[in-house]
């Protein structure tokens, strides 16, 4: 053992870079991992966007315009699968794959084999689940929240659905042991906990959330999967079993799932404002408490999604208080972004243009979760359109939007060129503009009472339906100058220093644009950790 | 980054205790999340009894 860790470390500086096909399929290097993450990702939001684009579509207009009332609901169920656990949440991984080694000292992460199979799981079970459209039936249409008796009754698709989620579910578990395993064992000597960049932070606790929860989701569909083909009765009525139990155990999984989806966001926006406004972060000792508060608060809110199942009175005022409280390390966070920005010495880049419009408009998704909180208003909510704006202001420009930023961050660092920033500013002010347009006529139509997942309505939601459909059309056409951008600036441009933005800190980017392909071969001094660790 | 990043090289000694860490917490976590999948699926049997 001693001999061969000798023999690496001989041989630490070679690059042993396989080339071709081989590069990519056996690929140990966090690099490389998170690149096809982030294509992979990149192709599933195009995919589930344009789920997305039909649905509109659908909905242009009252009555059945293209689809089948099945189809369409099957184009919602696989546009939320496609987007969760196909895009956002390999996208994540694929920024903390390429981030994390670097931003902590690390040459790579811990364990690189498992980081290969994680990644290697998800195209098979993409295709598994989206080959699902041409079996006999169709796609499963129950929703992506698959509640039974109405999911137990999907078709030939029902063993694809539940496999492929156990893959993903699989993909996650090992992606998230690989950060933690990282984050914990690998930083470099001198890089303490609370020295460590934003987003490095909220991954770790996003890595906790899902080691927790992700298990909980695949204990659940195993279940329905035995329900369904074993005779077991663990939710279905007819032998004693609970279907409401399926709904508890769900969004056990399903409440903490949305900060596994915020959260890295939460991180690049916290490392993107101090760069543009050239200030150190206001509180980064309180946004890390907050960040870990949330997470906490994330576990014990769940039935506020299943008020109308009905519940205890005193589980209800738990459930609206606890969701209530989230607001407050919430407002510390939105404050801490806010003071660090007063007084600083700004300028719009697209990172911040993003980061900014995350933070506004993630706040009125926010500022509609707490009207949803309030039991008696959501027994009025629940189910309309209402809803569907409200999280899809959390995870467009929240999330989506937060991913963006942090691609249009990091990217002059991963390809050594700055990108065409006019064309990014371009893409920004298409989808600010595009996803208000899209999603904010939703409130209206949900106040008014227009129900969500129907392919129909009535003529008094006519309008603002249309005005969405429009949003919608632009903001997905808009959306097709992000892997030109990304195209572009991979092929060439302008060459950058070590430094992108003059405001940055941190250990990336004391590594050459672009990096080498072993990043910290050898640990960065203490002086270098201090220069990054400028918070 | 060359002249800076000098400092500490693990020495071997130093490699293999972090591998065994490594190794160590990646199956503790592995044993959490397999504990999760589980124990909500006997938790869900014990109350159906």
């Amino acid at each position: 053992m001693a001999e061969h860790l000798a023999h690496d470390a001989a041989h630490d500086d070679h690059d042993h870079k396989p080339h071709g096909w081989r590069r990519w399929v056996y690929s140990t290097n966090h690099k490389d991992i998170g690149t096809m993450y982030l294509i992979f990702a990149c192709t599933m939001f195009f995919i589930g966007g344009g789920a997305a684009m039909l649905i509109r579509l659908e909905l242009f207009k009252p009555g059945l315009q293209f689809f089948d009332p099945q189809f369409f609901n099957s184009l919602t169920t696989m546009h939320a699968l496609i987007m969760i656990f196909g895009a956002i949440m390999p996208g994540w991984t694929g920024l903390a794959n390429w981030m994390i080694p670097m931003q902590v000292g690390a040459p790579d992460m811990a364990l690189p084999r498992l980081n290969n199979f994680s990644f290697w799981i998800l195209p098979f079970a993409f295709t598994l689940l989206i080959s699902s459209f041409f079996v006999p039936g169709g796609a499963p249409a129950g929703g992506w929240t698959m509640y039974p008796p109405l999911t137990l009754q999907t078709g030939a698709s029902f063993p694809m659905l539940i496999f492929s989620i156990h893959l993903m579910g699989a993909s996650s578990i090992l992606g998230a042991i690989n950060v933690v395993v990282t984050i914990m064992n690998m930083r470099a000597p001198g890089m303490t906990l609370l020295r460590m960049p934003l987003f490095v932070w909220t991954w770790l606790i996003t890595a906790y959330l899902l080691i927790a929860v992700m298990p909980v989701l695949a204990g659940a569909v195993t279940m329905m999967l035995t329900d369904h083909y074993f005779g077991t009765t663990f939710f279905t009525a007819a032998g004693g079993g609970d279907p409401v139990m399926f709904q508890h155990i769900f969004w056990f999984f399903g409440h903490p799932e949305v900060y596994i989806l915020v959260l890295p966001a939460f991180g690049i926006v916290s490392e993107i404002i101090p760069t543009f406004s050239r200030k150190p972060l206001f509180g980064y000792e309180a946004m890390v408490y907050a960040v870990a508060s949330i997470a906490f608060l994330s576990f014990i809110v769940w039935a506020h999604h299943m008020f109308t199942v009905g519940m205890p009175l005193a589980a209800q005022l738990f459930f609206m208080l606890s969701t209530m409280l989230i607001a407050v390390p919430t407002g510390v966070k939105v404050f801490n972004w806010t003071a660090t920005m007063w007084k600083g010495s700004l300028s719009f880049e697209p990172p911040m243009l993003f980061a900014l419009a995350f933070l506004f408009l993630f706040t009125i998704g926010g500022f509609s979760g707490l009207m949803l909180a309030i039991v008696p208003a959501d027994y009025q909510y629940q189910d309309t359109y209402f809803v569907v704006a409200h999280f899809h202001y959390v995870l467009v420009p929240g999330t989506i939007f937060g991913m963006m930023a942090g691609v249009y961050y990091w990217l002059p660092k991963w390809t050594g060129h700055m990108y065409d920033l006019k064309l990014a500013t371009w893409h920004f002010w298409l989808s600010a503009i595009f996803v208000n347009v899209l999603f904010f006529p939703q409130h209206f139509l949900g106040l008014a009472g227009m129900p969500r997942r129907i392919p129909d309505y009535a003529v008094q939601f006519a309008d603002w339906n249309m005005v969405s459909s429009l949003g919608g059309f632009g903001f997905g056409l808009s959306q097709l100058l992000f892997p030109y951008i990304i195209w572009k600036c991979v092929r060439g441009g302008v060459r950058i220093g070590n430094k992108a933005w003059e405001g940055a800190h941190g250990l990336e980017w004391e590594l050459p644009s672009p990096p080498p392909f072993h990043s910290w071969t050898s640990p960065p001094s203490e002086a270098v950790i201090a220069r990054g660790a400028a918070h | 980054m060359a002249s800076e990043a000098v400092s500490a090289t693990l020495s071997v000694a130093a490699q293999q205790a972090r591998r065994r860490r490594v190794r160590r917490s990646a199956l503790l976590f592995g044993a959490i999340a397999a504990a999760f999948y589980l124990g909500f699926i006997v938790l869900i049997l014990m109350r159906g009894r």
